[in-house]
């Protein structure tokens, strides 16, 4: 005689302990990671078992080589919130590689996380040309405010006192963009960006390559 | 003839630019009035160029070789070294000094394949070419410390340099140096690299030679072969460890350097394309696809998701205002009830057809036709037809034809 378990759950392993509350922030976009606790522990843990389940529904958990989760799937966020997001971290990284000179350590990348911003020295309206960008998405001095709140919500920034943020890992996601850009080899413009355009006096070249 | 070596430390002191540039530019000159001219700029108001000359001349500072007159190469290689200017020798130049090496591993290796020879001949011929393999592994250790040096060097330049601009040009600098020289040097050092194999290629024949080494026996050979192998081993060892020391530094420099660049591409790029309002090329639909589908109704059945979608769109809104008039009494409409019920009161009726005619009208035959129809339906047994005749029913537009049908009630038989 054959004894089987006819309970309705033999053999189903068991559900994640966050899977409400990681299913809800994933389904909002959010890219959860370390700074989210708890959600981005659970999901560490059982990334396996979310990926079978999120897979079930329609959607592609991705996981990212800095630390965090994001889905992949029908229903994407509207294109106008990205073209802010985007546009505001675009500036903003330029702006990073165009002082990074100044900085000690003289590279930005590697201390991005680590990094404060203050909302009074941005860099976005400083120049009408970038004023102008910026204008094209409809945000001005009176709306960063709002645009942060999103990059919050998307888990990409977090918000500090004093009118500052940082950068979580998520940021990631717009740099591995930018790298993509330019790696893209149909792009028939040219980067204006590359380290060979910066030549020195040519007394400068005679002593360096004596 | 003997030179005075203070005396000429002292003029190379007193006229170090004037001896630096010579030096560095690689002066030949084929007289001595060439020399006078060159000195000329470097040389005091009222000084004689003549004077000068004859003393570097009478000092050595300028020797003649092949009919030219030059500053001895030592002078140069040591003023380089004063000044820490390490010259940079490409991967090649390392590349041709394994070769050679190569070559007297090859020859150690046939000559000490029966270990120490016996002749005195061969024993010579034996130590000519381990001096020339440890000759040669100097240079090669020299050449790849000197590179390394160099490296140090333009490192700690880009370092203190504050000039935005030089910035850029020493690290365009730095990665040059880090991807053409310093990456295949190290392939070329490094444990699975050529030298690498061609060096233990020399030490497995100094080791053989030097187990030779008995007291007592006059064999000049193997003591040599045991400091040769010594010399081997300690130079790849420190030329191995500091070409990875400089790689060390440099690496993650320039690493992060280049992927910087290429971000920054990237982002002007993307900048470029906003700018003249070509989003599209950003393709942000595919390439930055970010999940939005906040909580909902979770129902899967259409209807009632349209049903709840209206219910949650209902608005109340007031009945629309009667008229002043009062409203028609609306006429019931026939049915096949109703006509029977009729009949049954009737009892019996000798053409139904036209009965029903009279009471729903003679506009159109659609109605009288239709009751009749369901009326034979509905009690076939108190419908018959009447005779083979065919009666005209006139209508409004159309006359029909039928036969006569006759109605009796159940209580009229």
């Amino acid at each position: 005689m054959v004894m089987t378990d006819q309970s309705p759950d033999a053999g189903l392993p068991a559900l994640p302990e966050r899977l409400a509350s990681v299913f809800r922030a994933l389904r909002n976009g959010r890219h959860i990671s370390r700074n989210d606790g708890l959600d981005f522990l659970d999901l560490e843990r059982h990334t396996a078992l979310y990926e079978h389940l999120l897979f079930g529904l329609g959607y592609t958990l991705r996981s990212h080589n800095q630390g965090f989760f994001y889905l992949e799937g029908t229903g994407a966020l509207r294109s106008d919130r990205m073209r802010k997001a985007l546009l505001f971290l675009l500036i903003l990284f330029q702006d990073l590689e165009e002082g990074k000179l100044k900085r000690e350590d003289r590279a930005w990348e590697k201390s991005l996380l680590r990094t404060t911003f203050k909302l009074s020295e941005l860099p976005h309206f400083q120049t009408p040309q970038r004023r102008s960008l910026m204008a094209q998405v409809d945000v001005d001095e009176s709306k960063v405010s709002d645009l942060l709140g999103s990059l919050k919500q998307l888990g990409v920034v977090r918000l500090l006192s004093d009118e500052q943020f940082g950068f979580l890992p998520p940021v990631y996601r717009f740099i591995d963009l930018c790298m993509r850009y330019a790696d893209d080899a149909n792009w028939t413009t040219p980067g204006t960006a590359d380290l060979a355009e910066d030549r020195p006096a040519p007394e400068e070249e005679v002593e360096a390559d004596s | 003839m003997p030179r005075n070596p203070q005396e000429f430390v002292r003029f190379v002191a007193k006229h170090y630019r004037l001896v630096v540039a010579m030096c560095r530019e690689n002066q030949r000159f084929t007289s001595e009035a060439e020399i006078e001219a060159y000195a000329r700029a470097h040389l005091e108001v009222g000084a004689s160029p003549a004077v000068l000359v004859g003393r570097m001349k009478s000092l050595g500072v300028v020797s003649q070789t092949t009919s030219e007159w030059t500053p001895p190469p030592f002078l140069g290689r040591f003023l380089a070294e004063v000044e820490q200017r390490h010259t940079l020798a490409s991967p090649g130049v390392v590349r041709g000094w394994v070769e050679k090496l190569s070559d007297l591993a090859n020859n150690l290796s046939a000559l000490s394949a029966n270990g120490v020879p016996t002749s005195a001949d061969a024993q010579l011929e034996l130590g000519a070419v381990l001096d020339e393999v440890a000759d040669t592994i100097s240079a090669i250790a020299l050449t790849v410390t000197g590179n390394c040096d160099r490296i140090g060097d333009e490192v700690g330049r880009y370092r203190a340099e504050e000039d935005a601009r030089r910035v850029r040009f020493r690290l365009k600098r730095l990665i040059s140096l880090h991807t053409d020289y310093l990456e295949p040097l190290l392939r070329l050092i490094d444990i699975s690299g050529e030298f690498y194999r061609v060096s233990e290629q020399v030490v497995a024949a100094c080791d053989r030679l030097a187990a030779y080494a008995m007291p007592g026996i006059d064999n000049p050979v193997s003591p040599q072969a045991a400091a040769v192998l010594r010399h081997v081993v300690w130079l790849r060892r420190g030329t191995l460890r500091q070409a990875q020391e400089a790689h060390r530094e440099l690496g993650p420099l320039c690493e992060a350097a280049i992927r910087e660049s290429t971000i920054a591409r990237g982002v002007n790029r993307a900048l470029e394309a906003i700018g003249s309002g070509d989003w599209e090329r950003l393709d942000l639909d595919r390439q930055l696809v970010v999940v939005s589908a906040p909580d909902g109704s979770l129902l899967n059945d259409r209807g009632v998701v349209a049903y709840l979608l209206a219910a949650r769109s209902y608005r109340d809104v007031p009945p629309p205002p009667l008229g002043a008039d009062e409203p028609d009494e609306m006429d019931l409409p026939w049915t096949a009830a109703s006509v029977r019920e009729e009949l049954e009161k009737k009892g019996a009726v000798d053409d139904v057809f036209e009965w029903i005619c009279e009471r729903v009208g003679r506009d159109r035959p659609d109605t009288p036709a239709a009751l009749l129809h369901d009326l034979i339906d509905a009690a076939p047994e108190c419908v018959s037809v009447v005779g083979a005749d065919v009666q005209q029913y006139p209508f409004t537009h159309i006359d029909v034809e039928s036969r006569v049908w006759r109605w009796k009630g159940h209580g009229h038989d």
